[in-house]
Order: structure tokens, then C-alpha cells, then sequence
């Protein structure tokens, strides 16, 4: 049975040997795989009994005491050792207090059956892992000197091991944490060679060998063994030329964050970036080190070397890709450290190196450079503003200017941007608050009607704006109205739209553009909702405009429309101008329908009454009435204004109408009482002149002999001058006179007329007429009383006297014959030819002497006889010679005279008439 | 049928100028020598105012044509009023209305008689001549004007020379003029 049973333990342990062997135990990492191995010593058991671990680490315990052979004992005690060891670790890991000790204890166990095993087989070459699994245990037992013996001694004994990678790399550990960077240093520089490059402590190696020079402040060493981990890094995938890449796990993320410090560490103290472009000029990934050692300064705060060290990457990779970005580090920086005066000038010149234009836009693709252009939007932006809010204040003209810039270089770059309008706006405002007025205006008006959306605060900001300039010039005040006009266009339901387009009427009104301004009061007085005070001018522009235009109905319609609503101030002068204006709509027709022209005429006297326009209408109403003939209806409006006050009209020109009027019904007194009129308004002498001669006519036409006398003798005592009217004049009143039978008066003006020409040496042709005429008058007297002078005895005497008389008559009347003009020289003719004949028959009819019987009687009328008859013959030969004269002047009274007088005197030459019919049935 | 009218329109005139030679050549009398100057109805008032002329009513006679006038310009018409006129002495009127009436009717004979009666009293004795001369050409059978020719220039113009051929003609028209050959043989006097 004994026997049986030591076979079954044999063979049962040369399966689980068997199995065991068959267990990797290489590595540190290796061993903790116990469980695997328990599992498959187990799966082994399980082929016929069921085992627990423990009770394999029992087995093995109990087959340490049976007597094997040298191989088997080998064997079993280095098994039993790593059982002990593997479960020993797994419960010392836990946080199970017993768990830990029995761990403990068990690893102890481990430690004295590898300590056997070594004493035992102290020769054999594989020992390095026995010695291994020893440094292992006193490590896991917290004994870490040991550890470190037994390390040493592996490498020291067995340099060859293939455990001597990790017993180094663990003794550089051991020292390292104890400080001795030195020996640590060695011992993690044995495993660097070549030989080692391919194995997974190799990065680790060079990361704490890195370090271990960091500790022993050789940086120049540390940085190059750092930046052999970050060329790893970069080839690998897990950091790109800027940053750590995302899809690393995160435990690589935070040693590649480790390595990346440890090297800005190491730079920062051997005094900042200057450095990194030595260790880097050729490395693509130069931007991470930089961005690296400027967070490092900035985590510790110095701003200033964070900035320099972005500064200095960028003053040597100007065009790199992330040149940008650093700079935009740069602006951060200096906000957080609170250098602000530093941040405008900074972005100043961040958007000169990199805004659009630039040659570093052409280096970047599209998506960096939506990037980069957001960020120097943004700082345009930034810059704009900036300058804007100090453009209050002192250097307040260089930071408008500046400000101007920014906001012009934003609108440049990015119109479409949903911010332009607000900026374009905000640019108009900074204008508008340094007083560039032109400009402001352009600019709200860009911002009104530029955009999508149009924008009335803007439209209405520059319209508000206009007046400012102070411009006048024709360009400006259209752009002016044309602004208004736009607005009103734009934005009809703006509160202030009715007022705007209120302006711009007034303005094109202004302009004398009347046309337009009606146009654009019509839409306001016809619209509905329109404010009463927006109304009330729009409405009288609109007449105004109206009247302007000649549209004289709409202008009065617009003008009582206004009086409607106006103030009782300016009542009276829009009634005058809605007369007016009623007035010149009448006056249109003057020309083509003079009939609708009256009937306008009497109604704008009608409804204006008490205007001046409405007596201008009605004296106008009254000369068309004259130019159709109707004087009478003429005449009934013309008294009606006769005493008016207006002045509506000429009131000289009213008595001048009614004057006609009165002449051409022949009423000359009513004719002569107008002229006095005109007379006493006349300020001309002369023309005063001729309306006193005027008047004195119509008188005398009227058979108003006195008062025609009244206004000649006033003639001629104001006016002496021409002389022609003087004399003729004087010779009227003679002539009145001379009807009147005042024979005085007559004889005394007709000496005035006469008695001219000893004033005057020569005389004027009429002049001499009349005066001629006024001699024949005179002469006529003369006549008389040649006539009554009779030949009495002694009949010398008294032909003598009678030839003396006769002598002058006929010298008077050659006087009259000598002035040439036919009439006198015909009377003249007439009479010196009856003076003759007077002569003649005087002499037949003389007195007889006394005493003749009847021979001597007949005796003496034969003597007498023929004493007469040559006076007879005289006589028929002068009215012939008056007869002759009808071939000059035509047939007048006194040749008709002369015609009678031949007719008795020889019948049978003279004494015939001609025929012709005395009717026509 | 055309030759028919015209001889019918030539027996009419024919008759027409013989009642009219009567007429013209009536005593010369103031006891109305009148003229009927065709057979065109004439309007009552018309009519009335020929009698109110005929018995010298000159001023009655002239409202009744005037009355008229408007509705009937007629030469005769304005013929008649410019014989009141005459008969007046007012020849610048005269003249206007025989001037009318000669508008209407140029070659009315008698009125351009008249027409060299108005312009003779006038004084306007070439015009005249010219008056008389057209009465004779558009009538060369009306002895009035002929008479008034030679006395215009017997009396007015002192040319007895030229004045004796129209009194010829007048005698050799109006043989029972007694007072023609008294004239002529002092014309032909002076003439010598």
C-alpha cells in the first residue's frame, strides 16, 4: 500500500513538475501569474482528485520530506518555493490584515526553502533565478536591502542572466529612491545598450536615467535622454509636433506629460527656451517642447517666461502652423499676468502677422485658417473697441483714428460676418462722436441699408446727422433728401417716418424742387394715421408746392385745407394765399375762356371777400367784362371797389377803366370826373398836362361849358408851356366867350392868343395858325363896324374913313390868309371878298347930296355907279379866286358861301346843281 | 333751253332799264325823284320810310331805315340814308353809307352817282370824276351823271372845255333840259 501510495505521489508530483516546467517564470511580472499556474497545477489534480491550491503547496511541503532524488528535490523545492511566493504576494496585496501576515509568512517560507535550494545546489548555473525569486521575496516582505544584496550579487555573479535587465533596472530603482542618483545612474546606464533597445524596460530605463541626471542637476544629459523618449513618443503616435495625441490612454497620457515636464524643468533651468531651438532645430515636434516649458512658467506663474518662450519660438518659426496659437498664448499670458497696457499693442501686431493677406495665410490650410480668422475677427474686434471706449479720452483724436481703423479693417475682412452691421454701426458712432459728421453719416447709412436686415436706428441716426456738416452745396442737400426719401421707403412704419418725409419735403420745397415736393406732401395729406402737427405742415407745403407750380386748384384746396387746421395766427394769410391762388387759376383763363375766367373771378370775390386778391379778382373780373363789351356789369363792379382800402389793385387803372367806360357811352362828365381822379394821382407834369386838356374836352363835350372853362383857365395859368395848347387853349376860351355873346371876354383872349407874338421872335407853325385865327376873329369885330359905318355926306369924309377901315381889315385878313391854313384863308377869302362887295354896294347907296334934281340924281348914281362896280367885279373875282380853292382843301363852308354868292351874282355860270335820285324804292 | 333763259333774262333787264331811265329823269322839281330799283320785296318799314323821304322827313326816315338795318343791309337801303345825309349837308356821312350801299352792289349806277355828289361836296374832285365816269360805265344811258360831270368841271374845276363834251351828251340824252343851252353857250364863251 505504502509503496502504491509513494508511486501515486511520484507520479502525481512528476505531472505537476511536469506541468510546471512548462511555466514561464522569466520575469518580475511573470511570477505574478501565479494564479494561472496554481490553476493549471489544479486542472492537473482535477484529472483525478480535486486540489485547492493550498493543498498543492501541502503536497509539495509533504514531498519535501520524502526522500527524493537530487533532480526531484531540485525540483520540488524550487516549486515549493514559488507556490509559497506566488500565494504569499497575492495575500500580502490584499487589504486583508491575517491575509497579509499569513502572506508574510508564507513568503518567509518561500525565502528559507530558496535559501535550502541555494545551499544545496550552490553550484548549479541557473541560480540567478533562485537568487532572483529571493530579492523578490525580501521586496514583497518589505526588506528591501536584502533585496538589493541579492540583486547585486545576481548581477555581479551572473551578468549574463536574463534577468539582469530587470535586477539592474531594480537596483537603479533601489538607489534611485534612496537618492544615490550616482550609482543608480550606473546601474541604469549598464542597460542601455542595444542589446536592450527592443525590451519594454528599455524607455523605461531611459526615462529614469533622464532623471537620475535631472537629480544630478546634468540637464544637457537628461534633456537628451528625455527628448530619446519624446522621439519614441512622436514616432509612435502618442504626441504630434503641438500636443499629446488623444488617443493614448490615459496612463501614457500622464507619462508622456511627465517626460514633457521633466524636459521643460530641465530647460527652464538651464534658463529658459534659448535652449530648446539647440535640442530641437531639427525635431518636428519643437512647438510641443515650447508649449511645454511655457505652461510649465505658466503653471508657476512667470508669465513673462511663458511669453518669452512662445515669443522665441515664434521669432523663429514665424510661418510655422502653430505660430498663431502661440501668439495667441501670448495675448492670454499678458491678461493673466495682468500686463495689460502689453495686450492691445500684442494684438496689434497678432493680427498683422497672421490676419488675412498675410503670407502665413497661404501656409495654413482651411481649417486652421477658420481657426486663426475667428481668433483675429474676435481681436479686430477687441482692438475696434478698445479704441472706441478711449476715444474719450485724453489722445482721444489718435485712439478715434485708431479705432476707425480697426472698425474699417473689420468691415473689410469680415462684411459678412453677423457682427458687421453692429460694428459698422458702432464706427458710425465713434464718427459721429469725434465730429466727422460726413463720415458718420456714411457709415449709419451703410449699417441702415447694407445689411440683410435693413436697420432703422441707423438709417434714422445719419438722417439726424445731415445738418451737422454744415454743407450747402447742391450734391449734399440731395444726398440729404434723398436719405429722407429712402428712410420713409425703407421704414414706412417708423414712428418718425411721416416727419422724415416731412423734412424731405421741406427740403426739396426749399429747393425749390416743387415737383418733388408736392409729390411727397401728397402722401402725406392723403394718408391716413398722420399727426395732426405732421399734417399741418405737410398741407401747406403741399399748397405751397402746388402754387409754385401753377396748379392753382390744388394749391387752394391745399391752402383751406390748412387754414382748417391752423392757428388763428396764420389764418388770415393762408385765406390770402387760397385767394390767391383761386385768383391766378381765374387768370389761367384769361386767354382761353375769358367767360369761366369772369365767373372764377366773381367767385374768388365772393368767397374771399375782404382780401386783397378778391378786389384784384374783382378789377380783373370787370377788365375782361370790358374786353367783351358788357361795360355795364363792368362798370356796376368797378363802382363796388371804387371805395374800397385794398390795395389789390391800381386804383389809378380803376378810374382809367371806368373813365373808358364812361367814354365810350359817351358819358364825358361822368369820363372828365374820373380823369380829375387820375389827374390828382398823376405825379408826371407832363402826363398831369394832358389829362387837364382831356378833361377840359370831355366837358366841352358834354355841353359843360363852365367847368370845361374852369379846368382851361387853370390850364393855362399852371401849364405856359408847349406853347401850341397854351394858345390854343386861350384861343378855346375866347371861343367860349365868343358863344357866350361875352364879347369883352372874348376880344380880351383873343388879344392873349394875338398878342403871343411879341413875346416870341419865331413861332411855332400851330401857333401861328391859331394866332391867325384869332387875328381873323378879332377882324370879324373889325368888320362889323366897317359894315356899319355908312357914306353919308360929306361923303369924302365918310368913305374915307370907311377905306381906312376897310385897309385894315384887309391887312388883318391877309394877316390870317398869309398863316396858310385852308379854313382861315377860305373865311378870310369869303370876307374880303363881301368887303368888297359891302364897298360896292355902300357906295350905290351912299348918301345923295342934297339939292340934285332928278337929271343930277341920275347923273350922280351913274358917277356912283361906276365908282362901285370895279368893287362889285373885285368882289365876284375874289370869291371865284375862293371857288379855285376847293381844288386844295375840298368844299367847306366859306367856298360854299363864296359858291351862293356867285350863284345870284352870275346865275347863269354858278346858279347849277347836280342831279340825282331823291329815293331808291 | 339755255339760250331760252337768256333771251327771257334779256327782255327782263331791258324792261328793267327802261322803268329805271323814267325814273332817273323825272322833273327836276323837289317833289321826289325816287327810283325803283327792283322787284325784291321790301320789308313794311322799309316801304314806310321811302314815303317818310319822299315827304322830305328826313330824320324820321333815317330811325326807320336804321331800325331795319340789322335784318336788312340791302345797297338801296344804305343808299337811302346816305341821300338823307346828303339832302343834310352831312357828306362825311353820306359817304359812309354810300360806300356801303356801293360794297353791296358795285354796279349800281345810281349810287355811284351819288357817291360823285357826296365826294364833289367833299372837295374830293378827282374821286368824284371817278364816280361819275363808273355811273357812266356801268349805265351809259344815265344822263345824271353825265350833267353832274360837265358841272364839276364847269363850276368846281373852271375847265369849260372839258366840262362842254358831258353837256353835250347830257343835252343830246335830256333834250327837254331848257337851261342846258344857256350853259353851253357860256361854257363855249369861255371856251373862246
Amino acid at each position: 500500500m505504502n509503496v502504491i501510495k509513494h508511486l501515486v505521489h511520484v507520479f502525481l508530483i512528476a505531472i505537476i513538475v511536469q506541468g510546471c516546467s512548462s511555466y514561464k517564470y522569466n520575469t518580475i511580472s511573470d511570477i505574478e501569474n501565479i494564479d494561472s499556474n496554481v490553476k493549471q497545477d489544479l486542472k492537473v489534480s482535477l484529472t483525478s482528485v480535486p486540489l485547492t491550491e493550498d493543498i498543492v503547496i501541502g503536497k509539495y511541503r509533504d514531498l519535501l520530506g520524502e526522500n527524493l532524488n537530487i533532480k526531484n528535490k531540485k525540483q520540488v523545492l524550487k516549486r515549493y518555493g514559488d507556490l509559497l511566493i506566488d500565494k504569499g504576494e497575492r495575500l500580502i496585496i490584499s487589504d486583508n490584515t491575517i491575509s497579509y501576515q499569513t502572506g508574510k509568512s508564507m513568503i518567509i517560507d518561500a525565502i528559507d526553502t530558496f535559501k535550502i535550494y541555494i545551499n544545496k545546489f550552490s553550484s548549479d548555473p541557473k541560480n540567478d533565478y533562485i537568487f532572483y525569486q529571493i530579492s523578490r521575496g525580501y521586496e514583497l516582505i518589505e526588506k528591501p536591502e536584502l533585496a538589493y544584496q541579492y540583486l547585486t550579487y545576481l548581477t555581479d555573479n551572473y551578468p549574463g542572466s536574463k534577468y539582469y535587465q530587470e535586477t539592474q533596472f531594480r537596483r537603479g530603482e533601489f538607489l534611485f529612491t534612496r537618492r544615490h542618483f550616482s550609482n543608480s545612474g550606473i546601474a541604469y546606464k549598464s542597460i542601455l545598450g542595444d542589446q536592450y533597445r527592443h525590451t519594454n524596460l528599455y524607455s523605461k530605463t531611459i526615462y529614469k536615467y533622464a532623471w537620475v541626471n535631472f537629480k544630478q542637476e546634468k540637464y544637457d544629459n537628461a534633456i537628451n535622454y528625455f527628448i530619446k523618449l519624446v522621439d519614441g513618443y512622436y514616432t509612435d503616435g502618442k504626441v504630434n509636433d503641438y500636443e499629446i495625441t488623444q488617443s493614448s490612454t490615459k496612463g501614457e497620457k500622464a507619462a508622456v506629460a511627465d517626460v514633457l515636464r521633466a524636459i521643460s524643468l530641465s530647460f527652464s533651468y538651464m534658463g529658459g527656451s534659448e535652449n530648446i531651438y539647440i535640442y530641437t532645430k531639427n525635431k518636428e515636434y519643437s512647438p510641443l517642447l515650447y508649449s511645454s516649458l511655457a505652461l510649465l512658467y505658466k503653471n508657476k506663474k512667470r508669465y513673462v517666461d511663458s511669453i518669452n518662450t512662445y515669443s522665441g519660438f515664434i521669432d523663429k518659426n514665424k510661418s510655422s502652423r502653430h505660430a498663431y496659437k502661440f501668439h495667441q498664448d501670448i495675448i492670454s499670458l499678458y491678461k493673466l499676468a495682468g500686463i495689460n497696457n502689453a495686450i492691445i499693442p500684442e494684438k496689434v501686431k497678432f493680427i498683422n502677422n497672421f490676419g488675412p493677406g498675410t503670407e502665413y495665410q497661404k501656409n495654413i490650410n482651411k481649417d486652421e485658417w477658420d481657426n486663426l480668422n475667428k481668433s483675429i475677427e474676435n481681436n479686430v474686434i477687441d482692438l475696434a473697441t478698445y479704441y472706441h471706449a478711449n476715444s474719450k479720452d485724453k489722445d482721444k483724436a489718435i485712439n478715434a483714428a485708431k479705432s476707425e481703423k480697426w472698425y474699417r479693417y473689420y468691415l473689410t475682412y469680415y462684411s459678412d460676418s453677423p457682427q458687421a452691421q453692429k460694428l459698422n454701426y458702432k464706427l458710425a458712432e465713434l464718427l459721429n462722436d469725434t465730429k466727422q459728421y460726413v463720415k458718420a453719416i456714411n457709415e449709419y447709412e451703410k449699417s441702415a441699408y447694407q445689411y440683410t436686415n435693413k436697420d432703422s436706428k441707423a438709417a434714422y441716426a445719419a438722417i439726424s446727422l445731415y445738418k451737422k456738416p454744415k454743407l450747402n452745396d447742391h450734391r449734399w442737400r440731395n444726398r440729404l433728401k434723398n436719405s429722407h426719401l429712402k428712410f420713409f421707403n425703407e421704414f414706412s412704419t417708423h414712428k418718425y417716418s411721416d416727419n422724415v418725409l416731412l423734412n424731405a419735403s421741406q427740403y426739396q420745397f426749399d429747393d425749390k424742387e416743387y415737383s418733388d415736393a408736392f409729390a411727397s406732401t401728397s402722401i402725406l395729406v392723403n394718408k391716413n394715421g398722420v399727426n395732426k402737427k405732421v399734417y399741418s405742415s405737410a398741407i401747406l407745403i403741399y399748397a405751397h408746392s402746388a402754387f409754385e407750380l401753377e396748379k392753382y386748384t390744388e394749391a387752394e384746396a391745399g391752402y383751406n385745407k390748412a387754414y382748417a387746421v391752423s392757428n388763428k395766427k396764420l389764418k388770415k394769410s393762408l385765406r390770402d394765399k387760397a385767394a390767391a391762388s383761386a385768383y391766378l387759376s381765374a387768370k389761367n383763363l384769361f386767354n382761353t375762356n375769358p367767360k369761366q375766367a369772369i365767373q372764377e373771378l366773381t367767385r374768388v370775390g365772393s368767397v374771399y371777400k375782404g382780401t386783397e386778391v378778391a378786389a384784384t379778382a374783382g378789377f380783373d373780373a370787370a377788365s375782361l367784362l370790358m374786353k367783351q363789351n358788357n361795360n355795364r356789369q363792368a362798370e356796376s363792379i368797378l363802382l363796388g371797389l371804387k371805395n374800397t382800402k385794398s390795395k389789390g389793385f391800381d386804383k389809378k387803372n380803376l378810374h382809367e377803366k371806368l373813365a373808358f367806360i364812361y367814354l365810350n357811352n359817351q358819358q364825358y362828365t361822368k369820363a372828365a370826373n374820373e380823369f380829375v381822379y387820375i389827374y390828382n394821382q398823376e405825379k408826371n407834369r407832363e402826363k398831369k398836362r394832358e389829362i387837364m386838356l382831356n378833361i377840359s374836352d370831355l366837358y366841352k363835350k358834354d355841353g359843360n361849358r363852365e367847368k370845361a372853362l374852369k379846368i382851361q383857365k387853370e390850364y393855362v395859368k399852371v401849364y405856359k408851356k408847349p406853347l401850341n395848347d397854351y394858345v390854343d387853349t386861350m384861343y378855346e376860351i375866347s371861343t367860349y366867350y365868343k358863344d357866350a355873346k361875352q364879347v369883352k371876354n372874348e376880344k380880351q383872349w383873343l388879344n392873349k392868343v394875338i398878342n403871343i407874338k411879341k413875346s416870341y421872335k419865331k413861332l411855332p407853325a400851330g401857333v401861328k395858325h391859331t394866332i391867325a385865327r384869332a387875328n381873323l376873329r378879332y377882324a370879324n369885330f373889325d368888320y362889323k363896324k366897317f359894315e356899319s359905318v355908312k357914306l353919308k355926306r360929306p361923303l369924302k369924309k365918310s368913305l374915307s374913313r370907311k377905306k381906312k377901315l376897310m385897309k385894315d381889315l384887309l391887312k388883318k385878313y391877309d394877316e390870317a390868309i398869309s398863316a396858310g391854313e385852308f379854313s382861315l384863308t377860305t373865311e378870310a377869302t369869303f370876307n374880303i371878298a363881301n368887303i368888297y362887295y359891302t364897298l360896292s354896294k355902300d357906295i350905290l347907296n351912299s348918301e345923295r347930296p342934297k339939292g340934285l334934281n332928278d337929271d343930277e340924281y341920275e347923273q350922280y348914281t351913274i358917277i356912283l355907279e361906276d365908282q362901285a362896280y370895279p368893287f362889285e367885279e373885285k368882289a365876284i373875282d375874289i370869291h371865284k379866286k375862293n371857288m379855285t380853292l376847293a381844288k386844295k382843301g375840298g368844299i367847306n363852308k366859306w367856298i360854299s358861301r363864296s359858291h351862293d354868292t356867285l350863284s345870284k351874282l352870275q346865275p347863269v355860270r354858278y346858279n347849277k346843281h347836280e342831279k340825282f335820285v331823291h329815293y331808291v324804292e | 333751253m339755255l339760250n331760252r333763259f337768256t333771251k327771257i333774262g334779256w327782255l327782263f333787264t331791258v324792261t328793267f332799264v327802261i322803268l329805271s331811265y323814267g325814273c332817273t329823269t323825272s322833273p327836276q322839281d323837289d317833289s321826289g325823284v325816287g327810283v325803283i330799283s327792283d322787284s325784291k320785296e321790301r320789308p313794311p318799314k322799309y316801304i314806310y320810310a321811302i314815303e317818310l323821304l319822299k315827304r322830305k322827313q328826313y330824320d324820321k326816315a333815317h330811325d326807320v331805315f336804321l331800325s331795319i338795318e340789322p335784318n336788312y343791309q340791302h345797297a338801296d337801303l344804305y343808299a337811302n340814308i346816305a341821300i338823307i345825309y346828303l339832302n343834310k349837308k352831312r357828306y362825311d356821312k353820306a359817304k359812309i353809307y354810300i360806300e356801303k350801299s356801293i360794297a353791296l352792289d358795285t354796279n349800281n349806277y345810281i349810287s355811284q352817282n351819288i357817291y360823285g355828289v357826296v365826294l364833289r361836296n367833299l372837295g374830293s374832285f378827282d374821286e368824284a370824276i371817278q364816280a361819275y365816269s363808273t355811273s357812266i360805265s356801268k349805265n351809259a344811258g344815265y344822263t345824271d351823271a353825265y350833267l353832274n360831270l360837265a358841272i364839276l368841271y364847269d363850276v368846281f374845276i373852271d375847265s369849260p372845255k372839258k366840262a362842254l363834251p358831258y353837256y353835250e351828251k347830257y343835252k343830246e340824252l335830256a333834250s327837254n333840259d331848257k337851261n342846258i343851252e344857256k350853259w353851253m353857250v357860256d361854257v363855249k364863251r369861255r371856251i373862246k
